[in-house]
């Protein structure tokens, strides 16, 4: 995935998003928008460094993990194996 | 050779790798690594098919298949962590602030991060060695 971010008037909050995944798009601006911008005292922070960063990719994956505990009842058959002994002597 | 089966508890855990993430660094703007983290709960239950062959009176290899049937649940509360930050969001209104408002209960195509988002369902086959004393 790939957006463009644009944040060079801190003063008209014009970040722009393109081709930017969903989940960013839909991002409440109440959140970020001026929490760097603007000192404690609401005066906008002059002279903010411009950042344009344009295209950049975001490596995403979604992985799934799963801890299990299964206590399991059985029915076992024990083969032929054992029925060769016939009380403590070969059997054939 | 072995038949069973039995109930079974399951927690799932979602994790999302973010790799260049952009966040605010300060008073500028940086990348970061994050990784946020979901867990559910599932019940499920457990078929097992085994072998077992004593290559000496002692010692025996085993091989069997098993499958899990896990339905998940919503039971445990919605919430997420990121292994990057220690941020904890324990509501789904919450947001990653100082990453733009990234939401860590949402895939990036939009889809929501439910419990039943992937299937967690699976067969396992196991082999293994047994030494009786």
């Amino acid at each position: 995935m790939s957006f463009s971010l644009k944040t060079n008037d801190p003063v008209k909050d014009d970040r722009t998003y393109s081709g930017m995944q969903q989940n960013l798009e839909n991002y409440d601006p109440g959140y970020a928008s001026g929490l760097p911008f603007y000192q404690n005292n609401g005066v906008p922070i002059t002279g903010y460094p411009i950042a344009t960063i344009t295209d950049q990719e975001i490596d995403y994956f979604l992985s799934q993990q799963i801890y299990t505990i299964a206590p399991t009842i059985a029915f076992v058959w024990q083969g032929p194996g054992v029925q060769r002994v016939d009380r403590g002597r070969a059997v054939g | 050779m072995s038949i069973g089966g039995g109930p079974s508890v399951s927690i799932i855990n979602y994790v999302q790798h973010y790799d260049q993430i952009l966040v605010f660094v300060n008073d500028g703007v940086g990348f970061q690594r994050r990784v946020y983290e979901n867990n559910f709960l599932g019940f499920g239950l457990k078929l097992d098919v085994g072998a077992e062959y004593f290559v000496l009176p002692r010692f025996s290899l085993n091989a069997g298949l098993a499958y899990h049937l896990i339905f998940m649940t919503n039971l445990l509360e919605v919430d997420a962590s990121c292994k990057t930050t220690g941020d904890y969001y324990y509501s789904e209104s919450l947001r990653a602030v100082d990453a733009f408002g990234l939401n860590p209960f949402q895939l990036p195509d939009g889809r929501d991060l439910t419990y039943d988002l992937l299937s967690a369902n699976y067969l396992k086959l196991y082999f293994g060695a047994t030494f009786y004393y």
